[in-house]
């Protein structure tokens, strides 16, 4: 069912908002261990050195594929894990390295949407019971109150408020992922990690919770961190697009730059790998076809992390990393050659 | 039956490279009947790739599942006709299907784990239906699986033979799939859902290796996909799939530009390349139908934004819109061709 009572969207946020969500030198190691004395014997380096921040009001697109390392990133943005090194500031505040109750006083703030909905809903609790949750945790409300909200939230994402009653596996996965985005809002967060929401969803049922999410950020003034490897959502839904590969960013750009010119052979390569749903492009466009695939986050290649994949790669990609370059209107690329 | 097909011109006869008739498969569940399938007609030409469009649900891989009678029977029941090198392959006992199976229509799954057995290397894996199928030797055989792996561009095959498969990564997996359907050079080559658990560059590697083979090898593809852009990409023709019917079915290019079922037309509004960024994306109301009855409406109707009491009173039947565009739409039928069907 839509949710057109919603208030229509307003722009895209200004250029200038300010900064939510601070992210610098980001980097998150898990360290393998091995043999019988369980020795450490290396790291996974699935985030390596992330630099990027996060306007008020705006949605950041988060994209790369599988094993990238973009849902480590947004998991320890949220502070579900300690960071190895880099500094993440909220709202001014160096989140980092809090501990214990002052981490706790913060979750209300910042919240996750999980891919599978199946998966993030305990199948043993009423839909009520899981947006009631995080109020029973974080607010001192009464049950009155609690319940009244719940129906509001439920309303407020295109839930019967009558549902509450109900048990996940009475709804389907469009209506299964309203109710794991009713919970990541009871607490009025200000920003949110959307962490391939419709990647588990039909079409049709796709476009109904990007309508959602769109709609409540307008009405919420909601941020969101918006991961997902679904390129065309993105161009719809992004103000700002940030592109992984092996744990590091090699671009990031507004929206429309980055669709009308990628700068990064990683960048222009996936772009050219989506299937556009229209037979006349399809037939004349360019592919590039990358030769073999993501090479292990445990050891990967020496200076640039694309190059053995990448058409344009010479010697000095092999030796010297390239450093994020600034290019003039605010984009930056991590690439020798890209201008 | 309810639906009737058109009378199919003789050329679509003879060029058929499979043709099922009336295709409907049942399960029969502790908790009810899903009508799965209901009645699907279609064929695909010698050479050419069809792909069959449509969400989870619709019917559409139990539907290619039925051709070739690789569904567990009981819970599910195939009825209707399936017409492959001049026999009806329903009538096929066991034996004889399992023959047609392994060598002469190859499958390929979405997930290749599924179909590589993970305790046999995948030289051993390849080789079986060479000498079971085409009674070749072994060493014969093994050379022609190390033909079959570079074939569809595994480097160094000849060491690749001895692996087990899961030391090949996800797109590599998929490669071995295929090369595993095409074995014994099938006339038909079904892939349901090939490249959906593939990353997109990969994805890109596995359509570039799939244009590339049916130019060398010609033979017919089915290619099942929810992915528009892939059917655009790779499909000759395209049929559209909606609560276990067909319900638009037309070559690609006409699809696109001038689709005719209300269902396809929504699904290619909701397209977020046909919106403005940032604006509402026009979306399909409401939900896929449950299937726990035999349609005796049309499937689209609770969502569809042109009903009217037509479409709640019968099910419409599969009709030639324009040539070589058929479409199941009340809307889209002249009164007076409605009655010849009934």
């Amino acid at each position: 069912m839509g949710t057109e009572v919603l208030l229509p969207r307003e722009g895209q946020p200004a250029a200038v908002a300010p900064p939510l969500v601070e992210v610098e030198g980001l980097t998150m190691h898990f360290p393998v261990y091995k043999g019988l004395l369980r020795r450490r014997v290396g790291a996974v380096r699935s985030v390596d050195g992330l630099t990027f921040e996060i306007r008020r009001g705006e949605t950041l697109a988060l994209v790369g594929e599988s094993g990238c390392g973009k849902s480590t990133a947004g998991r320890t943005i949220l502070r579900l894990y300690r960071p190895t090194a880099g500094r993440i500031r909220f709202a001014g505040r160096d989140i980092a390295t809090l501990e214990g109750e002052s981490l706790r006083t913060l979750r209300p703030k910042m919240q996750m949407i999980f891919q599978d909905p199946q998966a993030s809903l305990n199948p043993r609790m009423t839909a009520g019971a899981i947006v009631a949750e995080p109020l029973v945790e974080h607010c001192s409300f009464t049950p009155a109150q609690r319940r009244e909200r719940v129906r509001a939230l439920l309303d407020a994402v295109g839930l019967n408020p009558d549902f509450a009653s109900r048990y996940p596996h009475e709804f389907s996965g469009g209506q299964r992922q309203r109710i794991g985005i009713a919970r990541a809002l009871a607490l009025d967060p200000d920003f949110v990690v959307c962490d391939e929401p419709i990647a588990a969803l039909d079409v049709s049922i796709q476009a109904q919770v990007v309508n959602l999410l769109m709609d409540l950020q307008a009405k919420l003034g909601l941020t969101y961190l918006f991961i997902s490897h679904d390129l065309s959502m993105v161009r719809h839904i992004a103000s700002r697009v940030a592109v992984m590969y092996l744990g590091k960013m090699v671009e990031l750009a507004g929206v429309r730059e980055l669709f009308e010119s990628p700068k990064h052979p990683y960048t222009q390569a996936l772009l050219s790998a989506v299937p556009a749903p229209d037979p006349k492009i399809e037939a004349s466009r360019q592919r590039i076809i990358l030769k073999g695939e993501i090479p292990s986050p445990l050891s990967p290649p020496s200076g640039c992390r694309f190059r053995t994949r990448c058409p344009q790669a010479v010697d000095l990609c092999a030796r010297v990393e390239p450093e994020r370059r600034v290019l003039p209107g605010g984009r930056s690329v991590a690439c020798h050659f890209a201008q | 039956m309810r639906r009737q097909m058109n009378a199919p011109s003789a050329s679509d006869w003879e060029a058929s490279a499979l043709r099922a008739v009336a295709l409907k498969t049942v399960f029969h569940t502790q908790d009810g009947t899903i009508h799965a399938v209901n009645g699907v007609s279609f064929h695909v030409g010698e050479g050419e790739l069809l792909a069959v469009v449509g969400e989870s649900g619709s019917g559409k891989s139990v539907a290619m599942m039925s051709l070739v009678r690789l569904l567990p029977m009981p819970p599910a029941a195939v009825t209707g006709e399936v017409f492959f090198q001049g026999r009806d392959l329903m009538t096929l006992d066991a034996e004889e299907l399992r023959r047609v199976r392994g060598a002469r229509i190859g499958f390929v799954f979405q997930d290749p784990m599924t179909s590589l057995n993970p305790v046999f290397t995948v030289g051993y894996q390849l080789m079986e239906p060479l000498r079971r199928h085409l009674g070749m030797s072994r060493r014969r055989a093994r050379e022609r699986a190390v033909e079959l792996l570079e074939l569809v561009g595994i480097p160094s095959a000849a060491d690749r033979l001895d692996d087990y498969p899961h030391v090949f990564s996800g797109g590599m997996r998929q490669r071995v799939g295929i090369a595993m359907a095409l074995a014994c050079e099938p006339r038909v080559l079904i892939a349901d859902e090939p490249t959906t658990a593939l990353d997109v560059t990969v994805q890109a590697q596995i359509l570039e290796l799939v244009r590339d083979l049916r130019g060398r090898l010609g033979m017919a593809i089915i290619w099942v996909t929810h992915d528009l852009g892939v059917a655009a990409g790779i499909a000759d023709r395209i049929m559209v799939m909606y609560g276990g019917q067909v319900v638009e079915q037309a070559a690609t290019a006409d699809l696109f530009e001038a689709p005719r079922h209300p269902y396809t037309r929504a699904l290619l509004d909701t397209l977020p390349g046909r919106h403005v960024p940032g604006e509402r994306l026009r979306a399909i109301g409401g939900q896929p139908p449950l299937m726990l009855q035999e349609p005796a409406s049309c499937p689209f109707a609770q969502r569809c934004p042109q009903v009217f009491d037509r479409c709640l009173a019968a099910n419409p039947p599969l009709v030639q819109a324009a040539p070589g565009h058929d479409v199941a739409c009340w809307r889209e039928l002249p009164v007076d061709k409605v009655h010849h069907g009934h």
